[in-house]
């Protein structure tokens, strides 16, 4: 079983796997209430009440389907079935709806399961969707220290730019964007007050190229894919040749670099040493969208 | 006041910063330790030609004024010098002075000369100059020009003037050893062009770095000297097997004294210097002697299990910090590697997990390592925590490697390490999932499930599924800021344009003055209207022709409308409403005020002032 080959909430992939089928089913729903209630067609503003009505009915029954299977999921997993609730975890994923908790209570059921990778690779998921959720970051630490993996110590300014999740640098940065053009503006057309507002225009602009940083970072994340977590216990070797040298081992659940690809082999680098790695043993943190770089 | 006048001295604003640089200057000049004392005796170089001059160098660290060394009376040969320089250097946070003395030794005859050995006392210390040997041969008999092929007289092979050597170091090798190949070219009595390129050169099953140059030297050979080039290329062999490596150089000489032919008023000595007298390149093919080596497999029979690959010669020190506190503190195990072989193959086998310790993954945290990355150390660091009281000793590590000289495996261990433990405190206890202590977790675990989100979005990458209206939406503020940018410059530009403002205002103007003629019609105020009436004639026209009030006049308008090209009847039907006005002002007002005939002059003025808005004036 593996719960880990649907694609990622983060990257290009998700678009496509019925996620627009799952964006026009209210709409549906609202077309055949309406047209059960009354097939005249929409007047004025008579039915608006109505209309309301129905959308949030829609909307209600659209959230009814993944909530009873999240439900479901907790339900197996509270009886000791990890296996049926990280199947039921991974269906919702498989649907689109990704969500830190889905990623979050799937690592656990393969924690459960003592998937240490699978876990680890649930984990960072989860965490790159929230990264400053506390649970998600104890969870991953423990799962690694379980397995004898440790986390990859990033630089201070990437630190820094995990303190937001990509969704939250966008909004950061689409207020910015708006706020700085509404600041350039009076400031243009208010000569007199030109004095105050430029450097508010340049903090402004400041503010905005930091937030696109924060939305360039996660962006390479999910394009560039250079995050992957090893699935099993795995020896890195010296050649992309199956009798190579070994260099050295790394637990499942460890979180390397990716360098380069080889064929089937992946040049990898945990803790500056760099070495080869089967690809099927481990897999990138965001899949790539023609179908994802694991098994 | 002068400025030097005691404490006023530092005082002076404008000096206090420097002196606060050079004292701290000095305090650190003071706080460096120096070098202790040594001296250095070198001669260069060291095979030579007879005539040439060789340089000897006495250099003494720690003493920047020392005695000059007792070189003055050598055998055969004559002594220049010495020139004495002097200089402070800080090396790794250490004070050198030192002073060198330099002389300029020239051999009187061929042969080897003994320099040294010299006793050279230093203050109170002694020092032994070593013993160097001088080789000097006969001085070239073979003209440039002649080897580059060109002269008549005496004919010697480019080959025996120009050749190439590879070598191999070490020369026993096993697979996965980094080792060294060497390409010396080796020339005398020509001069050799920088570029060159190796031919036939694929070696198979080698592992190859860029060939890197390394300081010229000298050698002598048959009584010969020969310049000698080398280049380093660090290689590693993947597979075993026998290697054959025949490359032959592709380089150039260059050759001096030979004018080219110009031809045409260039052609003459003069311009030798213009156009680069004599310089010509010539390319020749160096050949190599074929090396042959073989490449060992590594041997199966004693290969221990914590081998990884390491091949050269090393040393393995470890060490625990701190080795005493209480369970569940972590200790630190550092250990290096230090020594000569492939440092890149090497990663320690550190402790694993056991019931006593809990480990976590080591990680190398410096690695030291000289310019054919073949030679220095690597060190690395685990964290280990002790579960329980009875962890009080740390195993020890083991180091394989293969002495490829001796042609076996060799293990190093380090430890065991003796910890003093003492119980758990409240904080250790949970990392170390010991006994329970008051207030404190008795366990660890993961989180528990999270509850479900809210609501259910499906998720994309950004902005996506935000609705067909979020990117249109995203051009307004550019939009925006552009159109605001239009604005302003288009308020900037009328500001500084006088002309455009008051043709703007003309029409606005010229309506006004026609509603007070309107009012005054109104009260059938005769002077006041006709007042009002000329008024807006004549600040329409002042704006429209952006003439000063007073200008504006009947001869100078019918002027400047017919220089503007406007229709003589509508010049007449101006001139005619101006007359009106004037002959009402200033004329003998005759008869009763004519309500209507001033209405009609009020909208045959404003009819006009509409049709000129259409003229370009």
């Amino acid at each position: 079983m593996n719960f880990l080959t649907h694609t990622s909430p983060t990257c290009a992939s998700t678009m496509r796997n019925g996620r627009g089928a799952v964006l026009l089913r209210p709409f549906v729903l609202v077309a055949a209430h309406i047209g059960r209630s009354k097939p005249a067609p929409l007047h004025g503003l008579r039915r608006l009440p109505e209309l309301f009505t129905a959308l949030l009915a829609a909307t209600l029954l659209a959230n009814a389907q993944p909530n009873e299977l999240f439900q479901k999921a907790g339900r197996a997993y509270d009886t000791g079935d990890f296996a049926g609730a990280g199947n039921a975890y991974a269906e919702l994923l498989k649907q689109g709806y990704a969500s830190p908790q889905v990623y979050f209570n799937l690592g656990n059921a393969e924690f459960r399961l003592g998937h240490g990778g699978a876990a680890a690779l649930a984990y960072r998921r989860a965490w790159h969707l929230a990264p400053r959720d506390a649970d998600i970051a104890a969870n991953l630490q423990f799962a690694l220290e379980q397995s004898g993996a440790v986390l990859p110590a990033a630089p201070l300014w990437a630190r820094w730019l995990q303190s937001l999740s990509a969704g939250e640098w966008r909004t950061v940065a689409l207020v910015l964007f708006w706020l700085l053009a509404v600041l350039a503006c009076v400031a243009l057309l208010l000569p007199a007050r030109r004095k105050v507002f430029r450097p508010l225009v340049f903090a402004a602009f400041a503010a905005f190229l930091i937030a696109l940083g924060g939305v360039g970072y996660w962006l390479d994340l999910q394009v560039r894919q250079p995050e992957a977590v090893v699935m099993q216990n795995s020896k890195v070797l010296f050649a992309p040749l199956p009798n190579a040298t070994e260099y050295y081992a790394l637990p499942a659940g460890a979180i390397v670099r990716i360098e380069a690809q080889d064929g089937a082999w992946l040049r990898i680098n945990s803790a500056d040493r760099p070495g080869w790695l089967p690809q099927t043993n481990c897999i990138a943190i965001c899949p790539a969208p023609a179908g994802g770089a694991g098994p | 006041m002068p400025l030097y006048s005691g404490g006023q001295f530092m005082r002076t604003p404008l000096l206090r910063p420097w002196m606060k640089i050079l004292a701290l200057g000095l305090a650190l000049i003071g706080c460096a330790s120096a070098v202790p004392l040594s001296v250095d005796f070198d001669v260069q170089p060291r095979i030579l030609r007879l005539g040439e001059a060789a340089q000897l160098t006495v250099t003494v660290h720690g003493n920047r004024s020392p005695p000059a060394p007792p070189i003055a009376n050598l055998i055969d040969c004559d002594v220049a010098g010495p020139n004495f320089s002097s200089m402070f250097n800080f090396i790794n946070g250490s004070l050198d002075q030192s002073g060198s003395f330099v002389y300029q030794l020239v051999p009187r005859r061929t042969g080897s000369h003994r320099i040294g050995p010299f006793d050279y006392k230093v203050g109170d210390r002694m020092f032994k100059l070593p013993q160097i040997e001088l080789n000097v041969a006969a001085p070239t008999t073979v003209p440039v020009a002649t080897a580059a092929g060109s002269g008549p007289t005496q004919q010697v092979a480019i080959a025996d003037l120009v050749f190439a050597r590879l070598d191999v170091m070490p020369t026993n090798i096993v697979v996965n050893q980094t080792f060294e190949l060497r390409l010396s070219i080796l020339f005398r009595d020509v001069r050799l062009d920088n570029n060159f390129s190796l031919n036939n050169w694929a070696p198979a099953g080698l592992n190859l770095s860029p060939f890197g140059e390394l300081p010229a030297q000298r050698t002598m050979i048959k009584g010969q000297v020969y310049e000698v080039r080398q280049f380093r290329s660090q290689a590693r062999a993947l597979t075993a097997g026998h290697q054959r490596l025949a490359p032959t150089v592709r380089g150039a000489i260059i050759i001096e004294g030979e004018r080219r032919r110009r031809g045409g008023p260039f052609d003459d000595p003069f311009f030798d210097g213009i156009f680069g007298r004599g310089v010509q390149t010539r390319a020749i093919e160096i050949a190599t002697q074929p090396l042959e080596f073989n490449v060992q497999g590594l041997p199966e029979a004693g290969r221990p299990a914590n081998f990884g690959g390491a091949i050269g010669h090393f040393t393995l020190e470890a060490q625990v910090k701190p080795n005493d506190g209480a369970v569940g503190d972590p200790v630190t195990l550092t250990a290096r590697i230090a020594g000569n072989g492939n440092f890149d193959s090497i990663a320690l086998p550190m402790l694993t997990n056991s019931e006593q310790f809990k480990t976590y993954e080591a990680k190398m945290t410096s690695k030291e390592l000289d310019g054919s990355q073949l030679n220095g150390s690597k060190t690395f660091e685990q964290i280990i925590i002790p579960k329980s009281m009875e962890a009080n000793r740390i195993p020890a590590i083991g180091f394989s490697f293969f002495d490829s000289d001796k042609g076996q495996y060799v293990t190093l261990s380090a430890g065991p390490f003796d910890l003093k433990l003492h119980p758990a405190t409240a904080g250790s206890a949970m990392i170390a999932g010991g006994g329970p202590a008051a207030n404190s977790p008795t366990g660890r675990d993961i989180a528990y499930l999270k509850p479900a989100p809210a609501e259910w979005h499906p998720r994309s990458v950004a902005g996506a599924d935000a609705g067909p209206l979020f990117w249109p939406l995203q051009a307004l503020p550019p939009l925006a800021v552009l159109a605001a940018f239009i604005l302003a410059r288009r308020r900037d530009a009328r500001a500084g344009d006088v002309r455009l403002v008051r043709r703007e205002q003309a029409p606005r103007s010229a309506r006004r003055a026609l509603r007070t003629a309107g009012e005054a019609l109104a009260k059938n105020q005769r002077a006041a209207f006709f007042e009002a009436l000329a008024a807006a004639l004549r600040s329409y026209f002042g704006n429209r022709l952006n003439l000063p009030p007073g200008d504006v006049t009947v001869e100078g308008l019918r002027q400047q409308l017919a220089a503007a090209g406007v229709d003589p009847v509508l010049a007449e039907r101006v001139q005619t409403l101006f007359e009106l006005c004037d002959r009402e002002r200033f004329g003998a007002a005759a008869g009763a005020f004519d309500a209507a005939a001033a209405q009609a002059a009020v909208d045959d003025t404003a009819q006009l002032l509409r049709q000129f808005e259409k003229v370009r004036l």
